[in-house]
């Protein structure tokens, strides 16, 4: 003997399908934002990343300024041990400025490139989930209307 | 969910072609076929190609971060 449940099998398979489209339209939007957050904190770390290098650079470039009047002085008098560390902490920090700032362009690049993926990925889950999720409810009521049936919407 | 933003969205993607898979064992008529062709397939094509980009750049960020760590 078959049971009612079996008969309506596929409306309540409907009924759960659009619920599960529901969960994953909100799930899949948490997701985009998440993954919008993590582009936003990348720009902001490896911006202060420049900013700190550039401010070691400063004091760098200055040190080596200092050492290099010193050893003008210590010249004339006689001799100087060189300003050779002095030099190479500032070209590190040119080296990394250099750096962080290819980064940044890559970042800015793969961006770029991530917009228009982006964006049709929100209008699916704004726009296009919505009206499958409301074509999934019609069916659904087509469906209890034509056998009669009038379930409780889950 | 508390991984990778791709990675939870994959599994999220999983869950839904599970889901499609159940509906399917007991929805299986033209109009089945029909929201098949004109939603599912589409629904799942630009969520896969919006995880497949998200995980790439999801990759360069990570990388930008740990190649300027000095």
């Amino acid at each position: 003997m078959t049971d009612v449940a079996d008969i309506h099998a596929d409306i309540e398979a409907l009924k759960e399908l659009a619920s599960a489209l529901t969960r994953y339209r909100h799930a899949q939007r948490e997701v985009a934002d998440r993954g919008d957050y993590q582009i936003a904190a990348t720009r902001a770390s490896l911006e202060e990343k420049a900013s700190q290098w550039r401010s070691l650079l400063a004091r760098r470039q200055a040190d080596l300024a200092a050492c290099q009047h010193a050893a003008a002085m210590d010249t004339e008098a006689g001799g100087h041990p060189g300003c050779h560390a002095e030099a190479a902490a500032v070209r590190e920090a040119e080296d990394r400025i250099e750096s962080i700032r290819r980064w940044q362009q890559q970042v800015e690049d793969g961006a770029s490139a991530f917009v228009g993926p982006s964006s049709r990925f929100r209008n699916l889950l704004d726009v296009d989930l919505p009206r499958t999720e409301h074509h999934l409810l019609a069916i659904i009521d087509g469906l209890e209307a034509a056998r009669g049936v009038r379930a409780a919407r889950s | 969910m508390a991984g990778r933003p791709h990675e939870d969205g994959e599994l999220l993607l999983r869950e839904i072609g599970a889901a499609w898979a159940k509906t399917q064992q007991h929805w299986h008529d033209d109009m089945a076929s029909s929201f098949g062709r004109s939603h599912w397939t589409p629904l799942i094509d630009e969520s896969r190609s919006y995880l497949r980009v998200l995980g790439e750049f999801m990759e360069l960020l990570a990388a930008a971060e740990r190649e300027t760590e000095y």
